[in-house]
């Protein structure tokens, strides 16, 4: 069965290309606009993985992860962050709030990012 | 001021009554024996006449009929005659003017002279002390042994000597009182201006530089009045000097921007300026004069003495002494003629270009990260298409989308510096260190550049040691990044179908990495600004429109948070070496900021 990843991303281009890139490699692909809503569809969607942007309009990633750290139906789905903040702090603060990467959205192709989430299932 | 007077005044008494009393005492003794010998003479020249006259008138035998009435003396005009004797050849005495005596004999070698006699002698009936003149007499016949002999007394040589003694002393005795006297009106007069000069001196020595010593002489003590006022001038001059060059210090020191605080050579703070107080409250007034220890307790100073302890040579330091003030505090040793007389620490207020940086190295982080996100769209959907995931492409389209991607690659590339740039600058630069080889990570950048290299047909010769080196504490991903720039510049600025020869080795306790390229070289005047950021040559603009100027201040900052050094060597149009060095016993990752 396909695996559901869950894209939580307030950017319309970004979120539309991830997606299209997810559903190209054969992924059960679920969006979120933002922090609150990535909750919501992750509580309702239990995916396998979620890919989850920082930097969102009121409740924002960090916020997000700490929630679902907190919940124990969801705490052991791990997360990706896929942000373009990069400072070591945050990196640093997103590894310990318990997300299993840290990519840079600039730093790697959509192929690249594929990549990584294999790399989570295997 | 007496002590002065006292002691000169008595060394000139004493030289002077002494000299005088020496003086006199001679002259006097001189003169006392000359006048006795004088008188001893005129009575001996007399007494001789006398006998003269005494031995004719016996030898006329005319004393014959006066002498049976009258005694010698009766006769004698001569009052100065002791004794008078007629003496036999035999030593008898004929006839003496004492008749108790007569028949007696005398006992003298002048017994029976037939030359005038005269010399000292005592008269023993009486012990005096008299004058002996013994005159042959005529009496039957010549040289027939008979003597006058005559005695005369010296008591008015020696009454006349007591006199003398007794008029000289009561002369001396004035003369002394004299002498004292003038001896006191000089010995005064050399004093006097002494103690005028010593109140003078004391006057000046006390800070008033307008007074003048005037002195009533004419002397030797007039010019060194004269030589002292000279001098006064002088130092009031040079007073003045020093007291205007001390007002303007202190105008400088008293209205300096930055806060001062002088520390004496035990470390007591001994004077701040109101910019000090400006920093930290009225308070800090009361700690001039403490010490280190003092100090430390007063909250606010707790930083700078912190600081203090730490060193004593130049040295510079941010501190963040409460949200709206951060200083830059510089302590320098102060010294004089080598010598360490103290600590100035100054203090810069560096709170709104502290500001002013955050505000901009914010900037750029937002900036960058609002540029990154569409960025990072491009670059994903450039890719797919590419990778033709949404359709077939034709070769135009692949062509124009490769060059889509590379500049996208560019742009993120150059946010990625400017984004570390702000970090460096942030001092959120963190460095996540653990063991490495160097080989391996100049290996990685090599790689990294590989395809760049091989675009421009660029040979890249990695010479690398026969032993494996030490593995060094570092930043793994920021030394490749660090390699990267430099073999990325070695391939920009170098024609094309070039070598770059790239050696690692060893020195000491060191690992030497160097980069060459045949390339453009770096003009002379350049190459001081070289590290500087976002610094670009301008045949390095012309060769490479593209390029940040970024790249060698990331790598340099980079290297030195490793504890390494960074250098180069260039020549204009003929290439450019870079050298850089990490040490092999780095210490711990705290030291890395």
């Amino acid at each position: 069965m396909a695996k559901k990843i869950l894209l939580i991303e307030d950017d319309e281009f970004l979120r539309k290309v991830m997606l299209r890139k997810l559903k190209a490699e054969n992924y059960d692909a679920v969006e979120a606009i933002d922090g609150k809503n990535g909750l919501k569809v992750a509580k309702e969607e239990k995916p396998d993985l979620i890919l989850l942007d920082l930097v969102l309009p009121e409740v924002d990633g960090f916020e997000v992860l700490a929630e679902l750290k907190k919940d124990k139906k969801l705490s052991k789905i791990p997360v990706i962050i896929l942000s373009n903040l990069g400072e070591q702090e945050e990196v640093k603060k997103g590894l310990k709030l318990g997300a299993v990467d840290y990519l840079i959205k600039a730093n790697f192709t959509s192929g690249e990012i594929i990549k990584r989430i294999e790399s989570v299932f295997k | 001021m007496f002590k002065i007077r006292k002691n000169i005044f008595v060394k000139i008494l004493a030289l002077i009554i002494s000299l005088s009393f020496v003086l006199g005492t001679s002259i006097f003794l001189i003169a006392l024996r000359e006048e006795s010998k004088n008188l001893e003479d005129t009575l001996v020249r007399e007494g001789e006449l006398f006998s003269q006259i005494l031995a004719q008138d016996i030898e006329a035998g005319y004393l014959v009929n006066i002498l049976k009435s009258k005694s010698l003396f009766d006769i004698t005009p001569f009052k100065e005659v002791r004794f008078l004797w007629i003496v036999q050849p035999d030593g008898i005495i004929y006839f003496a003017d004492d008749s108790k005596i007569m028949g007696k004999e005398v006992k003298d070698s002048a017994v029976g002279s037939s030359k005038l006699v005269v010399r000292d002698s005592i008269f023993h009936e009486t012990g005096e002390r008299v004058k002996l003149l013994v005159r042959p007499l005529k009496i039957g016949g010549e040289n027939k042994g008979w003597t006058l002999f005559m005695g005369i007394s010296l008591d008015s040589v020696r009454a006349a000597r007591k006199r003398m003694i007794l008029a000289s002393s009561i002369y001396f005795i004035l003369a002394l009182i004299v002498f004292i006297l003038i001896s006191f009106y000089f010995a005064r007069k050399i004093t006097n201006p002494l103690s005028e000069l010593k109140k003078g001196v004391e006057i000046i020595g006390r800070g008033n530089f307008d007074y003048q010593i005037k002195l009533k002489t004419e002397d030797e003590i007039r010019d060194l009045g004269n030589s002292f006022n000279e001098m006064t001038r002088n130092l009031k001059q040079y007073y003045n000097a020093l007291r205007e060059e001390e007002l303007k210090t202190s105008a400088v020191f008293k209205n300096f921007a930055d806060g001062l605080l002088v520390f004496d050579k035990k470390d007591n703070l001994i004077l701040i300026n109101p910019k000090v107080k400006d920093f930290f409250g009225k308070k800090t007034e009361n700690l001039i004069g403490k010490s280190l220890k003092e100090i430390f307790k007063f909250e606010p100073f707790k930083h700078l003495a912190v600081l203090y302890k730490k060193n004593k040579e130049i040295f510079r330091e941010e501190l963040k002494i409460r949200d709206n003030l951060i200083l830059e505090a510089t302590i320098i040793p102060l010294k004089i003629e080598n010598r360490h007389i103290g600590n100035l620490m100054i203090l810069h207020d560096i709170t709104r270009e502290k500001l002013i940086e955050r505000t901009k190295t914010e900037f750029v982080s937002l900036a960058a990260h609002q540029l990154r996100t569409p960025l990072s769209a491009i670059k994903w959907i450039t890719k797919m298409l590419l990778d033709e995931e949404l359709g077939k492409i034709n070769k135009e389209q692949k062509e124009f989308l490769q060059d889509s991607y590379k500049s996208n690659e560019r742009m993120i590339h150059l946010i990625n510096a400017l984004l570390n740039v702000a970090q460096i600058e942030e001092g959120k630069y963190i460095y996540n260190i653990s063991h490495a080889n160097l080989q391996d990570l100049v290996q990685a950048a090599i790689d990294f550049n590989r395809k760049k290299a091989k675009g421009k047909k660029i040979e890249i010769i990695f010479e690398k040691p026969k032993k494996r080196l030490p593995k060094i504490p570092a930043d793994i991903e920021k030394i490749k990044v660090a390699i990267a720039n430099i073999i990325d510049n070695a391939i920009t600025y170098s024609p094309k179908g070039e070598k770059i020869i790239i050696s690692l080795k060893r020195l000491d306790n060191k690992i030497q990495v160097s980069v060459k390229d045949n390339g453009i070289g770096i003009p002379k005047k350049e190459q001081p600004r070289i590290f500087n950021k976002f610094f670009r040559g301008a045949r390095a603009i012309k060769k490479e429109t593209r390029g940040n100027g970024l790249g060698l201040y990331i790598s340099k900052n980079i290297i030195e948070a490793h504890k390494g050094k960074i250098w180069f060597k260039s020549k204009e149009g003929q290439g450019t070496t870079f050298f850089f060095t990490f040490p092999i016993d780095t210490p711990n990752r705290e030291t890395l900021k």
